[in-house]
């Protein structure tokens, strides 16, 4: 990376931290979206402790997942609302830059609220958290799962972002293609919950990380096309 | 004799089969300041749009700094600033840290005239406040400090003139006039003819039938659509 791709990243990513910064109370709704998901999904599931902590982590990745389409749809928005992506855009920034810091100021977003979303499921589902790896590892999971989730979502919310049924179009996009990568990051925190007897865990992270490389690389040389009017 | 700053031959543009502009043809030298008007919908956003390299034209060929840019705009884009109706900036972020961020992006050694561009537009009592708290004015005064800041060699100024009050206008004049003597090459696009006609060499119509030329000042206030 040169040295002036460097500067233009540093000056991405603080943009963008300062904009989630000043946009404080969304974080908070965004939480308690999915706080709200954890709890009808356990109504759903019933009353059974065993079978509610059993089902947790998939019910977890179901809310961080329902979550996510709300926090891509709102960082593009503001994106596309005043022309700002296009201005970088006409400020010669590469799109793959803009791509990485988007994504990537996402995934750090998203891998707080799994965060949290796994301190809820944990505490409502009494889900435990038997693997000798623990919290650490448990935080490495969601990290690769929300970066797996952030990298074809945030292409996607910048196709979606000026689309008329933009809210409709973009799950319906985005979701088949997570499919992979989040029923690894499932199988991965249910290992983590319930035991890892004959050491599943590394082929399910390893499938995780394959997609993430994937996804990464793909949607960052596609970004450019999508965002450029030209 | 240098080759045209700017050189667009049979520029035209359609969203889906409506033809916003039609056969454009433009040719303009470094320094010069030209005034473009046109009737609502005669295609002079979108013209000013295609010259930034914000929108790939459907027909026509464009070159700018000696480059063919339909080959690729990356290597003129730092060159060209546009003033749109969008201000292009970010709501949540203040006007200070708006300024600094495109200075980090593409002049970080402009980075220490943010405070006295903001007081050069009027915006110092209000650099710390976020842009959603703007009104639409102070907005347009940002995005002329914005600019500045860029210092780009071609200047493409989309109704420069709204939204602004009368300090705000005559801000926008001086800055102009700036530019000018500074050998910037510009183009005002306007409605507003009489206000703008003293800064600029010459003066083009916009039509469904292409770009005319068309007389400045005075004359201009009476001749709305030349023959």
């Amino acid at each position: 990376m040169s040295a002036t791709a460097l500067t233009q990243l540093q000056g991405l990513l603080r943009k963008e931290l300062q904009v989630a910064w000043r946009s404080g109370a969304q974080l908070l709704a965004f939480g308690c979206f999915a706080a709200v998901v954890l709890v009808l999904l356990a109504f759903a599931v019933g009353p059974q402790a065993a079978l509610l902590a059993q089902v947790a982590p998939g019910l977890g990745w179901i809310a961080l997942l329902f979550a996510s389409t709300l926090t891509l749809g709102e960082a593009m928005r503001g994106e596309f609302a005043h022309g700002a992506m296009e201005g970088l855009v006409l400020l010669a920034v590469p799109g793959w830059l803009l791509f990485l810091s988007k994504a990537a100021c996402h995934a750090l977003l998203l891998t707080a609220l799994g965060l949290l979303v796994a301190v809820g499921a944990g505490g409502l589902y009494g889900a435990p958290l038997r693997h000798p790896g623990g919290v650490a590892a448990l935080a490495g999971v969601i990290g690769l799962g929300a970066a797996a989730i952030s990298a074809p979502g945030t292409l996607y919310a910048a196709l979606c972002a000026q689309a008329r049924s933009r809210e409709l179009l973009l799950p319906l996009l985005l979701f088949p293609l997570l499919v992979p990568p989040l029923l690894a990051a499932i199988k991965a925190t249910v290992l983590l919950s319930g035991g890892d007897p004959f050491a599943e865990l590394l082929p399910w992270l390893t499938m995780l990380g394959g997609f993430n490389a994937l996804y990464w690389v793909l949607c960052a040389g596609l970004f450019g096309r999508v965002v450029d009017g030209w | 004799m240098p080759p045209p700053l700017l050189q667009a031959v049979d520029l035209a543009h359609r969203f889906a089969d409506h033809w916003v502009l039609r056969r454009a043809t433009l040719t303009l030298t470094r320094g010069e300041t030209l005034l473009l008007s046109g009737s609502n919908g005669a295609g002079k956003t979108t013209l000013l749009r295609i010259l930034a390299t914000a929108l790939r034209p459907s027909w026509g060929r464009l070159r700018l700094f000696d480059r063919d840019v339909l080959q690729g705009p990356e290597q003129v884009r730092g060159r060209i600033g546009l003033l749109s109706h969008a201000h292009a900036m970010y709501a949540p972020l203040s006007a200070t840290q708006n300024l600094q961020m495109v200075c980090r992006l593409r002049r970080p050694a402009a980075l220490a005239q943010v405070p006295r561009r903001l007081a050069e537009v009027g915006l110092e009592a209000a650099r710390d406040l976020p842009l959603s708290d703007f009104s639409a004015g102070m907005q347009r005064r940002l995005a002329l400090a914005r600019l500045v800041l860029l210092d780009p060699e071609l200047l493409l100024l989309d109704e420069p003139l709204t939204q602004l009050d009368v300090d705000g206008v005559a801000l926008l004049q001086r800055l102009c006039a700036g530019w000018h003597r500074d050998g910037r090459t510009l183009i005002l696009c306007s409605h507003d003819l009489i206000r703008l006609a003293a800064l600029a060499d010459r003066h083009l119509h916009l039509s469904v039938r292409g770009l005319s030329p068309a007389p400045l000042p005075a004359a201009a206030a009476t001749a709305a659509e030349p023959a």
